[in-house]
Order: C-alpha cells, then structure tokens, then sequence
C-alpha cells in the first residue's frame, strides 16, 4: 500500500531522526552557553570602560598635578618665601593680637564670651 | 507580528550585561530546540549543526540590542539560523569535494549519522527533503515544520511569496512521490 504523506503528517512531523537525548542536549547548551558569553563580554558596549577610564584618568592627572608642586616646592621653597618675613600661625598671630589689647578691652571681650557662649551651646532655661 | 510577552522578557534580560545569562537560558528554553531542529534539517550533522547554531546564537546576542521588534523574536533567530545554514554550505562547497551534489552528500550524513536508529519511513522522508534543490528545501523546512506565513518567509529568504508558493508546492509533490515509491 502506498505511504500517504498527508495522512502521516502528524507522525512525520512530531518525530525526527535528529532528536538528542536529554544528557546530550544539556551538554551542548553549556558549551554553546560558555562560548556565546564569552563573545558577549569580549564584545560589550565600552560604555562601562569609559566611564571608569574618566575619573581614573582625573585622579591620576591630579595626583601628578600634587607630586610636581611638592617636587618644586622641596627644591625652591614655596613661593614668595624669600621676599617676605617668615609668616604666623594663626595661634600665633592670635596671642599677638590678644597682648596688644588694653585691660579694658580684654574684660569686654571676656563679658561677650561669657553672655554669648551660653546662648551658642544650650538654651537659657529662663525664657 | 509583533514580539511576545516572552520575547520582551528574553530581549530585556539578554540586553542587561547582569542578566544576559539568565537571558540565555530562558531564550534556550523558548526557542533552542526549535532553532536546533531546524538547523539540524538544513546542515544534517551534529556537530555541523551545533556549529551553525553557535555562530547564530553568537550573532543574535551581539545584536539583539538593535532587534526592532518588527517581527516575532523567534523569525528574527530564524533569519539569522537561515544566512548561516546558507553561509554552511558555500564554506562546505569551497573544501569538500563532492559537496556540488549538496543533496546526495547531505543525505548521505543523514545515514551514516542514523544506522538504523531512526525509522526507514522517516529516514526516506528526510532524504527526501535533502534531495530537493536549495531554495526548495529551505521554502519546506520553513513552511511544513515551523509553520512559518509565507510573508514571514518572505521577509527571510527575500523571494516574493507567489515564488515561495510554488517552491513549496513542487517540494511537496516531489516528497509525495518519492514516499510513494519507497515504501
């Protein structure tokens, strides 16, 4: 009897002569798996890179930007250093400031300190 | 036609560097065994047709960025499995002698790959399929298995559907009668 193909058509078309078991069917999705991901990563945008690349490069350019003042800085002084007298420290200058004043003014300045400190640290219980 | 749900979900997970794995799987799950088979019809061998879907798996995750969603994912892959499978055969064409005669060689792997583990009806029926010209083989993997429109096709292979048409008319009759006499 003849083979009638369209009476078969649902035999021939569920079944095929190029069907994996299951074993080997997982083994080849993991090896087509490792080798697509791996041209994916070769082949990611570069977004990401660049922006790495930018504050990398940012940071490197500041710090070379740091070393060379201190370079020069060690090997000439700083700048304007052998025009003007030696400078103070604020501590300093401050005690200087504080030995110019008057009794008078260093009681005034003692009476500000102690209304004005209160005020600055805690509120005043009597208000 | 337009993309699925789950073509959306695939697109979106193999777009995100994070998820592209994750992406893989569900694409492999939807898709693999239809794409594979398909391929597997077109190149025959087992490894020719694990090569064939690497490089179109390659392909598609390189680009799927840029998929646009005219179509469903699956005629997407297809497309890119197809230029492939042709792309097969003219590298086979350049190294193998005796692959002129693509059908007889390809029917010939359908054997030595199968001994007697496949039914001889189906096996006639697959030769049968190998047997036919190029563009006739391609017109009836596509239609008769994927059941793909003939716009779809269209879209794939570039041809006008009344060409397609009667390419998948012939293929049919020819396998028609072949199964007639073989059995």
């Amino acid at each position: 009897m003849p083979y009638d193909m369209e009476e078969q058509e649902d035999y021939l078309k569920q079944h095929s002569p190029y069907d994996l078991d299951k074993g080997q069917w997982e083994a080849m999705q993991q090896r087509l798996k490792a080798k697509v991901l791996a041209d994916r990563a070769q082949h990611a945008p570069p977004r990401r890179r660049k922006r790495l690349w930018r504050p990398a490069a940012s940071l490197a350019a500041g710090i070379a930007l740091i070393l060379s003042l201190y370079v020069v800085q060690r090997e000439n002084g700083p700048a304007g250093k052998v025009a003007t007298a030696p400078s103070l420290t604020a501590e300093q200058r401050l005690d200087k400031a504080i030995s110019g004043l008057s009794d008078a003014d260093l009681s005034w300045v003692h009476q500000l300190n102690e209304e004005e400190l209160p005020e600055a640290g805690e509120p005043d219980e009597n208000e | 036609m337009a993309v699925t749900d789950i073509d959306e979900q695939i697109i979106q997970l193999c777009s995100r560097e994070v998820d592209v794995d994750k992406g893989f799987d569900l694409l492999m799950k939807t898709y693999g065994q239809r794409l594979y088979q398909s391929i597997r019809r077109m190149v025959v061998g087992a490894q020719d047709a694990e090569d064939v879907l690497q490089e179109t798996l390659i392909n598609a995750f390189r680009a799927i960025g840029d998929f646009r969603r005219e179509s469903r994912l699956y005629t997407w892959l297809y497309a890119i499995a197809t230029r492939e499978c042709l792309r097969f055969y003219r590298q086979k064409k350049l190294v193998l002698k005796g692959f002129d005669d693509e059908g007889q060689w390809l029917a010939r792997t359908l054997y030595a790959e199968n001994d007697l583990k496949a039914e001889t009806i189906l096996l006639k029926f697959h030769e049968a399929i190998l047997l036919l010209p190029e563009k006739q083989r391609l017109v009836f993997n596509m239609r008769y298995f994927d059941e793909l429109s003939y716009e779809e096709i269209s879209g794939i292979t570039g041809s006008s559907v009344s060409s397609l048409k009667t390419n998948y008319h012939y293929a049919f009759e020819r396998i028609k009668k072949q199964l007639r006499h073989a059995v």
